[in-house]
């Protein structure tokens, strides 16, 4: 097993939109973070370098990103060459409402026509980001084309409107949703193949890994399997371990994360809390054996860190501590 | 089934250390309470008497509360009289260090615990639900001591307690109270083995210990001998990546209420006896009555077959 990064890590010090040095920050009503230890990218565009410096320096083997911000064929070329000189693994990841209907899914012909390829960019700035100018097959489909473009051999595809679908809203309801979900993968299948890209689903916040297990085993292809991650079941009230136990079999990458529960609070409404690894109530060690023992191919399973404290916190402090404990505590299962 | 609510909706309004009119409250940093129907007892109010009040106000059968608000076998007495003059049903509460020690366990807390049985069942109870006094020190998540020796220790403890509740006539319900699973409870119910213990079942406390309510209410059915009626909004993914679990007036969170009603009437040991709870117990600065008023009307609107009394009550 192997371990890489996330770019979620950084989210309040890179992301274009959310990074706490911008002036709209300052209208989040959220802590400034003090005693930061990694100062935020030179760039009000997207950090590609900075992460990349960020994953050489922690010493991993590799990064977790949106291809988006890759914008165009060219700059992935350029992005690959830098992956492949530093010997470094690019996860791609891409997003959209996975549970749409079949007319926002939009005609799923592929190859998308040139016309196609020019609508659809990807935009980033302090106060928009994503997809836009496509539908949501034409979006995903330009996603994947530049993460191959870029050397991924593995794309996230995750749900991206997780308060209109989810696991316990009702319109649909998620039998329904899922029946979308297969449906909308089946057309992405061809595009995997033809591109050389294994689809990875994710339990984004939004779905349980039982029901990430229905599609894929009803979409039934080697081109769609499944990025474990090892905290975001708490978040559908699903047991992490449970829940790994149902798609080790699909998992060919993974997001470790900790969180920490506390269930009785002074309001009695349940809170969970971002943990550095190994201070929370994920149980790591147990997931990591069971991923070792039934994932298709342990030895290259790359577990990308995405520890996310909230925006006042320093996530280079979180990382550090996060990596230590996993490499004191988990060396078994590092290469 | 019948139709109660647990003292716990009137938490911020009446419990002494938590009431919102104290000046206490204040160094809390909540917004104030604008636009409230209820204030709680009065200064020369019983706490007790007053919640036989709110009960007979809305029409309700039996009324969960605690050993705090009865202070002696007299007080417990004239209680019964007075719940008994209104038809009300008492559903008693038990603190219990249920996972204390063995020594702990012997050197206090197993005389209070026998001393508050007592009390209840004087009071008219016949079913108390039981709790874990200490949540944040013994708990599912809690490494030392482990879930299993918590689990062993649990039911130790119940056993001892369980000739005393057969004397008295009252049986123990070891509720889910944000801190175990209910596969755990299940557990120690099991390996109690008495007609004295069973299940109080809560609705929505499954969700704090990442445990699916259903799910749950399906393992706690054929033990339930009380519930309590609670609804959280689960909103999994934030703008911080924490989820957020909200408190909802029954009906307008993520609970399923339909398939746990008919999972409870169905396997329930007495389903037609069974006193199911209302617990909706909003932040301090939102108004408890409206929430409960809501989740009676909801319950009583949507659930008529499970709930007969209540037609004519409505």
């Amino acid at each position: 097993m192997k371990l890489g990064l996330s770019q979620a890590t950084y989210r309040w010090v890179c992301y274009p939109w959310l990074r706490f040095d911008v002036p709209e920050f300052r209208y989040s009503e959220r802590r400034l973070p003090y005693f930061m230890s990694v100062d935020p990218p030179d760039t009000d565009g997207p950090p590609v370098d900075w992460l990349v410096d960020r994953v050489l320096q922690h010493d991993l083997t590799s990064l977790y990103m949106e291809s988006g911000w890759l914008s165009d064929d060219g700059i992935s070329s350029s992005f690959k060459s830098r992956m492949q000189a530093s010997d470094l693994a690019f996860i791609g990841s891409c997003s959209a409402n996975l549970a749409a209907t079949e007319e926002e899914w939009g005609d799923p012909t592929y190859p998308l026509p040139a016309e196609a390829r020019e609508r659809v960019v990807y935009r980033s700035t302090s106060g928009d980001h994503g997809w836009a100018g496509g539908s949501q097959f034409e979006v995903l489909v330009r996603a994947m084309e530049l993460a191959a473009v870029a050397g991924a051999r593995i794309i996230n595809v995750v749900h991206d409107v997780p308060a209109r679908h989810n696991h316990f809203t009702k319109e649909p309801p998620i039998d329904r949703q899922i029946e979308r979900m297969i449906r909308n993968f089946r057309t992405l299948v061809p595009v995997a193949e033809s591109l050389g890209i294994v689809m990875a689903t994710e339990s984004h916040m939004d779905y349980r890994c039982a029901d990430l297990l229905a599609v894929m085993e009803a979409v039934d292809s080697p081109w769609l399997r499944h990025c474990f991650d090892f905290a975001n079941p708490i978040t559908v009230i699903e047991d992490p371990l449970d829940a790994v136990k149902l798609v080790a079999p699909y998992t060919v990458v993974t997001h470790i994360k900790d969180m920490h529960a506390r269930p009785m609070t002074h309001l009695g409404e349940p809170r969970f809390f971002h943990a550095p690894i190994g201070s929370g109530d994920v149980p790591i060690e147990a997931i990591l054996e069971v991923l070792q023992s039934e994932a298709p191919d342990p030895d290259n399973l790359e577990h990308c860190l995405e520890i996310v404290p909230t925006s006042e916190y320093d996530p280079e402090a979180w990382l550090d501590a996060s990596l230590d404990w996993l490499r004191a505590n988990c060396a078994k299962f590092w290469n | 089934m019948k139709l109660g609510i647990s003292l716990a909706c009137y938490r911020w309004v009446m419990y002494p250390y938590l009431r919102r009119d104290r000046p206490e409250h204040k160094s809390l940093g909540r917004p104030e309470p604008y636009l409230q129907t209820i204030t709680g007892p009065g200064p020369s109010e019983l706490p007790r008497n007053w919640l036989i009040d709110r009960m007979v106000d809305l029409g309700l059968e039996s009324l969960y509360m605690g050993t705090a608000y009865l202070d002696d076998h007299d007080d417990a007495r004239s209680f019964r009289d007075r719940m008994a003059a209104n038809e009300l049903e008492l559903i008693g509460g038990l603190g219990l260090t249920l996972a204390a020690a063995e020594d702990e366990w012997r050197a206090g807390l197993f005389e209070q615990a026998v001393s508050d049985i007592r009390l209840l069942a004087a009071a008219g109870a016949t079913f108390a639900a039981a709790v874990n006094d200490r949540p944040d020190s013994l708990n599912h998540f809690i490494k030392d001591p482990s879930i299993d020796e918590q689990m062993e220790r649990a039911i130790r403890n119940f056993s001892s307690l369980m000739p005393v509740c057969e004397e008295v006539g009252l049986k123990l319900a070891f509720e889910n109270h944000l801190d175990y699973r209910i596969s755990e409870v299940v557990r120690v119910v099991q390996g109690v083995d008495s007609p004295y213990l069973g299940i109080n079942f809560d609705t929505g406390n499954p969700v704090a210990v990442i445990e699916d309510p259903l799910v749950a209410a399906r393992a706690a059915a054929p033990y339930s001998i009380n519930a309590h009626l609670k609804d959280f909004r689960i909103q999994p993914a934030t703008g911080t990546g924490e989820p957020r679990i909200f408190w909802t007036p029954l009906g307008r969170g993520d609970v399923p209420f339909d398939e746990i009603l008919t999972v409870l009437a169905e396997g329930a040991p007495d389903p037609g006896t069974l006193s199911v709870c209302i617990e909706v117990a909003p932040p301090p600065e939102h108004d408890p009555e409206v929430w409960l008023r809501a989740s009676i009307d909801w319950i009583r609107e949507t659930f008529p077959q499970h709930f007969p009394n209540q037609g004519s009550a409505a």
